[in-house]
């Protein structure tokens, strides 16, 4: 029978193929047995909801494949958003382990299996297995190097063009595809939502992608985007 | 048994070591610089630290001021990565220092000391979203 959307989906984590790959997944059988007995396995199609900023944590979500973004809502209302988050991460564990409310909304940007666990079992599962407190570590820390880097380079950048740039040279670090000095980026966003990560608008996103083009700095087709001229993005980042 | 070692872990204060060492630093001491490796932590008890960061072209600015109870330095040592940004001491201030190999030996036999571990990170990466948010206004 075909899976939903077409997705390897992984009833058991002990038999997935990828969480060697995944920081915190990369876990002993013994520990995945035991993530196993707690968690439950979701399909999500694109644009699903898995938790709002200011909702009491029901739990983790362990993102196994597909991407989400986390936004938040500064005092004035604009929405900013934090992250992308990646296939592997735990969206959640941070307000779960303090038993806070939610600091950011999460939603699918693709589809995507999503495995979830309610906090309570999250919390025993990390009390009782050392293993998978130590990767929670890990993943936390590396977390919050990530955040700070966002942050660095929002704080930093003098202006907009500058975090755009920025921007652009991280997703060729992470996930760019180079050929022949071309580097090519999926990129799943909108206008709307690439200005949303860099605290602007829409409509100057638009204006700056244009300037780029014409300067056949970046070409643009579909949802591909490719970076021609890098060493010029990398010339506007004074970080 | 388990219900209570849960319980016990959640509600355990913030606190970590007793292999802190001690130190009383002045107004403008450097705790640790940018891209430095890092040495080990340092647990605020008193006192505030600036954290900042430094571009290439040498602006400095203030990532946030830290206080009492908050560990410096943390996912630095967890990751084995360079410090990303610089701790100066904003007012005078006692830390307690603890040795990397020291921290990092505890966190793998220390189940309480792991979880207040996990629980100060998870305080560390809420703090972002407001300073994220205070960014942006």
């Amino acid at each position: 029978m075909p899976s939903p959307y077409n997705l390897d989906v992984h009833d058991r984590c002990s038999d997935c193929s990828v969480r060697e790959e995944r920081l915190f997944c990369n876990m002993s059988d013994e520990t995945m047995a035991a993530l196993d007995a707690i968690k439950f396995t979701s399909v999500y199609p694109k644009g699903s909801v898995l938790f709002v900023e200011g909702e009491q944590p029901r739990g983790v979500f362990i993102l196994c494949s597909g991407k989400a973004k986390l936004t938040t809502s500064s005092s004035e209302g604009k929405t900013l958003i934090v992250k992308i988050a990646e296939p592997g991460e735990v969206l959640g564990a941070s307000t779960a382990i303090l038993g806070k409310k939610y600091e950011v909304s999460a939603e699918t940007l693709e589809p995507g299996q999503v495995n979830f666990i309610r906090r309570e079992d999250f919390i025993r599962f990390l009390g009782g297995q050392a293993e998978a407190c130590m990767h929670a570590v890990q993943h936390l820390s590396e977390k919050y190097h990530s955040a700070q880097r966002g942050i660095r380079s929002l704080g930093l950048s003098q202006t907009t063009s500058e975090k755009l740039a920025r921007l652009l040279l991280d997703w060729c670090a992470k996930s760019g595809e180079e050929t022949a000095g071309v580097i090519r980026l999926h990129v799943l966003l909108t206008h709307e939502e690439i200005a949303q990560m860099i605290g602007t608008t829409r409509e100057t996103i638009t204006r700056l992608l244009s300037d780029l083009k014409r300067k056949k700095v970046i070409a643009v087709k579909g949802a591909s985007v490719f970076i021609q001229k890098k060493s010029e993005l990398e010339a506007m980042v004074s970080i | 048994m388990v219900a209570y070692m849960d319980t016990a872990l959640m509600d355990s204060p913030l606190t970590l070591t007793s292999s802190e060492t001690l130190q009383h630093r002045a107004t403008g001491e450097m705790l640790f610089l940018e891209g430095e490796s890092p040495a080990g932590v340092y647990v605020l008890h008193s006192g505030e630290v600036d954290l900042l960061f430094g571009s290439r072209n040498g602006e400095v600015k203030a990532l946030r001021v830290a206080t009492p109870d908050q560990i410096l330095g943390l996912a630095a040592v967890v990751m084995g990565r360079t410090h990303d940004c610089s701790a100066t001491v904003r007012t005078r201030c006692e830390v307690g220092f603890i040795e990397r190999e020291e921290f990092l030996r505890t966190l793998e036999s220390n189940p309480s000391f792991r979880f207040n571990v996990l629980r100060q990170l998870s305080s560390d990466v809420n703090s972002i979203y407001d300073d994220i948010r205070a960014l942006v206004g």
